[in-house]
């Protein structure tokens, strides 16, 4: 028996709409609960309990299409994104319409905005999150081989995104003495990338910087 | 005119004969199945009661309450701009602006996107040789045109380094807006940038 919104019938005695409102009521409790210290949406109800009615968790069901916003408020919902790795749903925002303004002339819609990706790399060497918009952030360190003015080394971005869009290198203070040179506390700002869309690689390059100098570097792709 | 049906959690009074509450008890279970269908999925669905299909976070004007265990999102207006979203830590603590403007497509070389905290991040390629500008100095434009400050800066170039690194200067505040249109490079070939901003 499910929730019944048109009880009691008027047809009916109290004593045969106890059963319906029972239900009814069950149903309530059984939404707003959690199970096993787990919370399914609502926190439970409890005369006790000042956070009755608030969210433990928020679980979004994948809709379909975008709400559309008209008024005051924003909407955050799932649903379907594209990326090189497949189409997964994710979290969205979509915020009345503003634009154009005085100092933004364009005429951009309230376009649904992607705030999530499939997962976030902590692990290393390589680190990535998410930005909005579709967009992930890779970073971390890389180490030059070869000796000057050949300084090298090629970074696979994982997962592939679809595009790279930009990259940022920085050598960092001490570089070694492997190439016979004095230990460098400040390689010198002559490097460059060189990204192969087909690969997913970013290669640095330094002209000076010798072997086993350190490179920061970030990338920003799209998903 | 029709009447609006009004919860009334004070149904039934124990006075009350059956056929005095009944409706009052209708009207209870249908207003609440009828709110609750509003973002979330329906009570009388066959599975996944509760689940929410939006949600829609209603304008607020002021800060959210947060207890120590509780972190609160909602929504106000930021001047200039529309509704966007808040968070607040725990035990009222810091409240944030968590989205920020309206991502849209700017060209296929330049990029913006926001991060919580009210700021923006423009990113791209700076194209040295098309770029507008005086002399061997080129202005990077801001759009969208709204930086009020920028707090980072970075380039990284696509060719071998020819001579010096990348320098830059902020363009003059426009003196109606207040806003920084852009910074001027100077620099040798194309760049990688990525500019960190706060926005009106």
């Amino acid at each position: 028996m499910s929730y019944d919104a048109n009880i009691p019938s008027p047809e009916s005695s109290p004593s045969n709409s106890v059963s319906q409102i029972q239900t009814n009521f069950a149903q309530f409790a059984s939404i707003f609960s959690n199970l096993n210290g787990i919370f399914y949406n609502h926190v439970a109800f409890s005369t006790t309990d000042p956070s009755q009615g608030k969210h433990g968790a928020v679980i979004f069901e994948k809709q379909l299409s975008d709400p559309g916003v008209t008024q005051s408020l924003d909407v955050l919902y799932s649903k379907d994104a594209s990326s090189h790795a497949g189409t997964q749903p994710q979290l969205f925002i979509q915020i009345p319409e503003f634009l154009p303004t005085s100092i933004d002339k364009n005429p951009a819609t309230n376009a649904p905005m992607q705030l999530t990706y499939n997962s976030v790399g902590m692990a290393g060497p390589i680190y990535y999150s998410f930005l909005p918009g579709g967009y992930l952030i890779y970073f971390g360190s890389a180490i030059t081989a070869g000796a000057p003015p050949n300084g090298t080394v090629t970074v696979t971005l994982s997962p592939v995104p679809t595009a790279i869009l930009s990259v940022q290198a920085m050598p960092t203070g001490t570089g070694s003495a492997s190439n016979g040179g004095p230990t460098r506390t400040n390689v010198p700002f002559d490097s460059w990338v060189i990204v192969n869309q087909a690969l997913s690689t970013i290669q640095i390059n330094s002209k000076r910087a010798p072997a086993g100098s350190t490179f920061l570097w970030m990338a920003v792709c799209k998903a | 005119m029709s009447n609006p049906i009004n919860y009334d959690p004070n149904t039934p009074l124990i006075t009350e004969s059956f056929d005095e509450w009944q409706e009052n008890f209708i009207q209870n279970f249908m207003q609440l199945a009828n709110a609750f269908a509003v973002d979330h999925v329906a009570l009388d669905a066959v599975s996944e009661n509760g689940n929410h299909t939006n949600v829609h976070l209603v304008e607020q004007e002021n800060p959210q309450q947060t207890g120590i265990s509780e972190i609160s999102a909602y929504v106000k207006q930021v001047p200039g701009q529309t509704d966007q979203l808040f968070m607040r830590l725990p035990g009222n603590g810091t409240e944030f602006q968590y989205s920020n403007y309206q991502i849209y497509t700017v060209d296929n070389l330049n990029f913006f996107t926001f991060i919580p905290g009210g700021l923006i991040v423009y990113f791209g390629i700076f194209n040295y040789a098309v770029a507008p500008g005086q002399g061997s100095k080129k202005q990077l434009r801001f759009n969208p045109p709204i930086v009020k400050n920028i707090i980072a800066v970075n380039f990284t170039s696509l060719l071998p380094v020819v001579g010096a690194g990348v320098f830059y200067s902020e363009l003059t505040k426009d003196k109606d807006t207040n806003i920084i249109p852009g910074i001027v490079i100077n620099a040798v070939n194309n760049q990688y940038y990525m500019v960190i901003a706060n926005v009106v």
